[in-house]
């Protein structure tokens, strides 16, 4: 076995990192728009970072009783309870293992679980994104696509007006 | 009882019934014989004797009177003298008749006589003494003599005379007696006589004709075993001409099993001289195959310790992965604390720009760690994938070398067995040969001892004539025996 392309990827992460420091601070550049990368179910789906507060990992979530179908739970972020709702029982997918990944919605504090998280994505604003719509229907605002994969864009306030209306449904439902 | 009596028993018992039957004879005759004898004796010595006696009181009684009558006649002491002896035998013969007198009837007699005589003493002593004394003449003493002595002289005789008739009658009526029992003791002589002979007829009939069916079935067997004989032997001469030419096949046969034998025990010699050669080589071979499973007791050793060796870098694998999780795990969340910073510095506005460009530093880096783990883990787990192989191989390997241990194993256990059989084939190679010189040398005994019974055989065939012959003579007699027991069944 060679080990000389470890070495020389070990090389090369090591001057990434020290460049970074190194290098003078850029901050006059075109305007662009930072996405995250993430799957619901089986589908791949994109999600702009300036929709959302924070991304989280692992968080173990409490079962309440509800009859909300969408709400998995409340979790606490930064000190705050945060309700967990499960896009996949919002968009329709069937249910399956617990979902590892969380994204607090930005200026609220709810919370979506979806299943994977495949990475950050920033490119120039409107660029490769389509109005045509998604999958997830009204829960979308484009697609975006990168080599051979498309990915819906999700909307997230159309998302939290959802959900706003199937708590006060349930409320009214309760009362 | 007397069916199973021997021919000698019956002959002897015959003969002793009747020498008992003789003895019988004897006895009786002898008892008879003594019976006469004793009645003669007693006729002989009491009535005869008697009877002599009482002529002997006759005479001594006259020569008594004689005297006394000379003494009368002339007084001299001479007839005195002679007339006392005269007394004297008188009362002698006396005193013997009353010891000798057996019926009370003659005791009486002779007492009447004995008083008598006394009577006849005291006239004869008065007389005497009277004759004696006087001188005077003779009348008177005669005329006493007549009228006193003379009547007691003829009472004397008298009593005598009764006595000898008495006497001359127990006599006869003793010869009567005697003559009486010498009849019966001849009557019953010849009575046992007849019997005796009777018997002896009889015993000589039952005696001939028990003999005779005796001897005469004897005779039969002998002459049914005569025929027998004959017949075997005319068997044996034939069986022992047979023999004579068995013998000879034998001697033959014999010859060519000793060359048989000598050419066994060369061959038995070549081959045990072939078997210690082949030990030597299954020795020889034995060592080469010890080597060889020890070289691969030596492989086996190897490939265990490979096998280890890539268990152990399987591990080493293992926690690399699990290092490499721990690696993975830091540049997720680095990449979450990225993203998470780049969010915070874009709500910070233009004071969290140049933060926003670490952040995204950070998460770039981040980012190709976490590429360059999925890299290395795809690159440890083809490693393990070999390693796994590897160990696949190698315990393959391992079995393999197993079953190869195990057929060299089997190899030399089998090279074992074949020296061992060929250590056993050359005893037995060399026990044949021995065997073989030992059975040659008792076939060549053989070979002598059948000479003799060549010549024993030869023999035989002469005694089986000699036994034809002597059993024809055998079958003659047992005829000229039938014929002389048995007249009318002879052939």
């Amino acid at each position: 076995m060679n080990d000389s392309p470890l070495q020389d990827k070990l090389a090369a992460l090591r001057l990434a990192f020290d460049r970074a420091f190194a290098v003078a601070p850029v901050t006059s550049r075109a305007p662009t728009e930072d996405l995250l990368a993430i799957r619901v179910g089986p589908d791949p789906y994109a999600v702009r970072l300036a929709e959302i507060s924070g991304l989280y990992a692992d968080r173990k979530v409490t079962i309440l009783p509800t009859a909300i179908p969408e709400l998995l739970g409340i979790t606490g972020v930064r000190g705050a309870v945060v309700p967990v709702y499960d896009l996949r029982a919002l968009f329709g997918y069937p249910l399956g293992e617990p979902s590892r990944w969380l994204m607090v919605a930005a200026g609220t504090t709810v919370g979506f679980a979806f299943d994977g998280f495949d990475g950050h994505l920033r490119f120039p604003k409107a660029e490769r994104l389509s109005e045509e719509p998604g999958r997830a229907g009204p829960y979308t605002r484009g697609v975006l696509t990168t080599g051979d994969v498309s990915r819906p864009v999700l909307n997230v306030g159309n998302m939290l007006e959802a959900i706003q209306r199937r708590a006060q449904a349930a409320r009214t439902q309760e009362e | 009882m007397t069916r199973h009596w021997t021919f000698g028993q019956r002959l002897a018992a015959g003969f002793a019934v009747t020498v008992v039957l003789a003895i019988a004879i004897g006895i009786v005759s002898v008892y008879a014989l003594r019976a006469v004898v004793t009645s003669k004796d007693s006729v002989i010595n009491v009535n005869a004797h008697n009877l002599t006696e009482a002529e002997r009181l006759r005479a001594t009684l006259e020569r008594k009177i004689a005297a006394f009558r000379g003494f009368l006649l002339s007084p001299e002491d001479q007839y005195l003298e002679r007339m006392r002896e005269a007394r004297s035998e008188f009362l002698a013969a006396l005193a013997r008749l009353k010891g000798n007198v057996i019926t009370e009837e003659s005791r009486q007699m002779i007492d009447a006589v004995e008083r008598f005589e006394a009577e006849h003493q005291q006239v004869a002593e008065r007389l005497v003494a009277q004759r004696r004394r006087s001188t005077a003449p003779l009348d008177p003493v005669a005329q006493a003599f007549d009228e006193q002595a003379a009547p007691k002289r003829d009472q004397i005789d008298g009593s005598i005379r009764s006595f000898v008739s008495l006497e001359e009658r127990l006599l006869g009526q003793a010869r009567q007696a005697s003559t009486d029992t010498a009849s019966s003791a001849i009557n019953t002589t010849v009575v046992i006589a007849v019997i005796v002979v009777l018997f002896s007829v009889l015993a000589a009939v039952f005696l001939t004709r028990t003999l005779g069916r005796q001897i005469g079935t004897a005779v039969g067997q002998v002459q049914s075993s005569s025929a027998e004989l004959q017949s075997a032997a005319n068997q044996q001469a034939t069986g022992a001409k047979e023999q004579a030419t068995a013998m000879s096949e034998i001697t033959t046969t014999i010859t060519e099993l000793l060359a048989t034998s000598r050419q066994i025990a060369e061959s038995a010699q070549r081959v045990a001289q072939i078997a210690e050669q082949t030990a030597e080589a299954a020795r020889s071979g034995e060592g080469t195959v010890e080597k060889a499973h020890e070289s691969i007791a030596g492989i086996r050793r190897q490939v265990d310790q490979i096998v280890s060796h890539m268990l152990e870098l399987g591990k080493k694998s293992q926690q690399i992965g699990a290092v490499l999780d721990i690696v993975s795990e830091l540049a997720e969340q680095t990449n979450i604390l990225a993203i998470n910073a780049t969010i915070e510095a874009a709500g910070a506005g233009e004071a969290g720009k140049r933060f926003a460009v670490v952040a995204e530093e950070i998460r770039k880096l981040a980012d190709r760690v976490g590429g360059s783990t999925k890299e290395i883990r795809s690159l440890i787990e083809d490693v393990r994938g070999a390693v796994n192989t590897t160990v696949m191989a190698t315990e393959t390997g391992s079995k393999t070398v197993d079953v190869g241990s195990r057929q060299f194993s089997e190899v030399a256990a089998s090279f074992k067995r074949i020296a061992a059989s060929v250590a056993t084939t050359m005893e037995a190679a060399r026990e044949i040969e021995l065997s073989t010189k030992q059975q040659t040398s008792a076939v060549e005994q053989v070979n002598v001892a059948i000479a003799d019974v060549a010549q024993t055989t030869k023999e035989t065939e002469a005694s089986s004539s000699q036994t034809l012959q002597t059993a024809s003579q055998l079958a003659t007699l047992s005829k000229d025996l039938m014929r002389v027991i048995q007249p009318q069944h002879a052939v």
